[in-house]
């Protein structure tokens, strides 16, 4: 189906990895460190890579921030031992679209996977969709279920943004920064109450738009 | 006590000492003078009456020129006054003779020969103090010799050249009291005013001077209780003058840095620890899982695959509740960022609804409810409260969430008609691994709501718990807004 990569220096995580994905039907590749991974990762074509965020040699945050920097545009999922606030947020500021916190369920890994290869990032003013969203962004006009939704400009530029990284983690500072210029800071909770907003006019789809607590929010369906 | 305080009284204490001592030595030396101008001026008095004695035709007269009566110059301000002559008691002339009291006769000197320039007290004196009406009255009594050089002008007026000697006069003048009283009054009043302008004075030198010296003290303590780790720098800018403040500072600097250091190898620990514990957890959890995904035949080997499973799922929540309690007694007061708790708090209900449908979670919540707390935490709490409050009830009960602004903080409440928790257990729930059934097995570790308490706790709010056995549990915390 696709073509994972693993960056993992634990070797039993990585074949359990290479094993469990592969019984998926992906064809799994497994770098044992962050020089190699990197290396590994832009010689081949690659759909997903699953990271580990300590790893000897080049650390995951910096082998993101290469990966990156020299065009590698595959969705990156981050497994981390360190589920603090800010080592979160480095990682996905890094370029990172997911993080999973280690010891994760493997149905939650798989699940994210799948969400994660998903997505489909698309032409900048080609039509978006996510499960019951649609949203054409040269119209300025998003539909739920085929119903037309009557969003604000703000709202529906946040809900843009998240579709057009739809399964992906969108910080608030990010979202933050596209909804308002630097120089007009808003209220601490605008943001809070533009998502709020648009939830209520998503009416039983809004726990679409989920929180990560501390850190932002993302456009994906319920686990499980 | 405070050092202000102590200060100003070691410098007020011997300062207000000394001035009441001086005033106190002031008051009995002006009290004797005023006694001794009193008895002086009764006894010139006196003495003028004396200077009065004359030798009229029937003998000695008091003679005030310009005919008899009392001259006004002499007795202003006698109250009374009598002339007597010794030795046989005669009384010459006296004025108001009830306001002279008893006047004892005093014995005869026998004036000795000699040269006499004016009238002289020579001997004997009474003196006598009482109040006769409203009047206090003192009463002088003294003998004077009423003689003058023989061959001089200035001679007894009307004395025979053969008549020896004059008499020896016993005179006793009586004055009141009042005036001279009222003056000490009013310098009493004087002194006691003198007095205590003197003390405020001295308090507030003392406070100014305390205040001035407290000072430093003062800034340097609240800049220490501002210190937050992990530290900046140095924390407190030190003078760099030498003195005890600034020894002080230096001292709080080297403390602070050796709470920074253990602060430090804390932070280090726990990071290490979970990374050190949750790697091979990991492992074994991705080990059993993938297992299990691609197959496995044997029921017992699946039994016992689904055990570890189970058993890692419970590791890894205490695991999580550890590294959170640690985090927080570490990270302390630390409040990262605003959170939206309504949405916290409907999505944390969701997630749980998913979980478990029943029973019921009634909530009531406000579209959006900001508060300056750490987003990891509150939603930690919020999961916490709800964990227990559904594993207590059962399924045909109902839990009632509700969000609410009270006052100047937010208050989170989760109610239960379960089980209920027995009395004596109620004071014990919020310590760590504390069971209220030990007998239940797999349930939790008993760290939620010491969770709970602390995160509230370092968020500076409160945590309070109600059960009733058999009725139900409500658990209120508060965060200040």
């Amino acid at each position: 189906m696709a073509r994972i990569l693993v960056i993992e220096d634990e070797d039993r995580q990585a074949l359990l990895l290479q094993r469990g994905l592969g019984a998926e039907g992906h064809t799994v590749g497994v770098a044992p460190d962050g020089v190699r991974g990197l290396a590994r990762a832009q010689r081949e074509r690659w759909d997903l890579l699953v990271v580990d965020r300590m790893l000897p040699g080049l650390s995951g945050v910096d082998l993101c921030r290469a990966y990156r920097a020299t065009g590698g545009s595959a969705p990156l999922l981050f497994l981390t031992a360190r589920d603090t606030t800010a080592d979160v947020v480095e990682g996905l500021d890094a370029g990172a679209n997911d993080y999973l916190v280690k010891p994760f369920a493997f149905d939650e890994l798989c699940a994210r996977v799948r969400t994660l290869l998903r997505r489909s990032p698309g032409p900048t003013g080609a039509r978006l969709a996510t499960g019951p969203l649609v949203l054409d962004p040269a119209e300025h006009r998003a539909w739920c279920d085929g119903v037309e939704l009557e969003l604000t400009a703000k709202e529906l530029e946040l809900l843009h943004l998240l579709m057009k990284r739809s399964g992906s983690i969108v910080t608030r500072d990010a979202l933050a920064g596209r909804l308002w210029d630097l120089e007009t800071e808003p209220a601490s909770n605008a943001l809070e109450v533009h998502v709020s907003s648009l939830r209520r006019k998503l009416g039983d789809h809004g726990t679409l738009v989920r929180t990560v607590r501390g850190i932002g929010y993302t456009l994906r369906e319920a686990p499980r | 006590m405070t050092l202000r305080t102590r200060v100003t009284a070691a410098i007020v204490g011997p300062l207000v000492t000394l001035l009441v001592l001086v005033l106190l030595l002031q008051t009995r030396s002006v009290l004797a003078q005023r006694t001794q101008d009193v008895d002086d001026d009764l006894q010139t008095r006196a003495a003028a009456l004396a200077g009065h004695i004359a030798h009229g035709e029937d003998g000695w007269i008091v003679d005030f020129e310009g005919g008899p009566g009392p001259a006004p110059e002499v007795t202003r301000d006698l109250l009374a006054w009598q002339v007597r002559v010794h030795p046989d008691g005669r009384v010459l002339e006296e004025h108001a003779p009830e306001l002279l009291g008893k006047i004892v006769g005093l014995p005869d000197p026998t004036g000795e020969p000699g040269t006499w320039t004016r009238p002289v007290r020579v001997g004997g004196l009474q003196v006598v103090d009482r109040t006769v009406g409203d009047h206090a009255t003192r009463a002088w009594t003294g003998l004077f010799l009423a003689r003058v050089e023989r061959g001089e002008e200035e001679m007894v007026r009307g004395l025979p050249p053969d008549l020896a000697s004059p008499p020896t006069l016993q005179i006793t003048v009586v004055r009141d009291l009042a005036p001279v009283r009222a003056r000490t009054r009013a310098l009493l009043g004087q002194i006691v005013l003198l007095g205590t302008l003197g003390t405020l004075a001295a308090f507030a030198i003392a406070q100014v001077l305390a205040g001035r010296l407290v000072r430093p003290l003062n800034d340097l303590a609240r800049d220490a209780e501002a210190v937050r780790l992990p530290l900046d720098a140095a924390p407190l800018a030190p003078s760099n003058n030498g003195d005890e403040v600034d020894r002080l500072a230096h001292t709080l600097n080297h403390a602070f840095q050796r709470a920074q250091d253990s602060y430090a190898r804390q932070a280090r620990f726990t990071s290490d620890a979970s990374h050190e514990l949750r790697t091979p957890l990991s492992v074994i959890r991705s080990e059993v899982e993938v297992a299990l995904r691609l197959g496995v035949a044997d029921l017992t080997t699946r039994e016992a695959f689904e055990s570890v499973l189970h058993q890692v799922e419970r590791m890894q929540a205490t695991l999580d509740q550890l590294l959170c309690l640690a985090r927080a007694d570490r990270d302390g007061a630390r409040t990262a960022g605003s959170v939206d708790l309504a949405d916290v708090v409907r999505e944390t209900v969701d997630t749980v609804r998913a979980l478990s449908p029943s029973p019921p979670v009634a909530l009531d919540v406000p579209d959006t409810l900001t508060v300056p707390a750490d987003p990891a935490a509150v939603g930690m709490i919020v999961r916490n409260l709800l964990d227990n409050a559904l594993r207590h009830t059962p399924s045909t009960g109902t839990v009632r969430v509700s969000l609410a602004v009270d006052g100047d903080s937010v208050r989170i409440r989760v109610e239960d008609d379960g089980e209920g928790i027995p009395a004596e257990h109620v004071a014990h729930v919020f310590e760590r691994f504390h069971q209220v059934d030990p007998s239940r097995t797999g349930a939790s570790a008993g760290l939620g709501l010491a969770i709970v308490e602390t995160l509230a706790k370092v968020h500076g709010g409160t945590v309070h718990l109600d059960s009733e056995p058999g009725r139900g549990t409500r658990v209120e915390v508060r965060l200040p807004l």
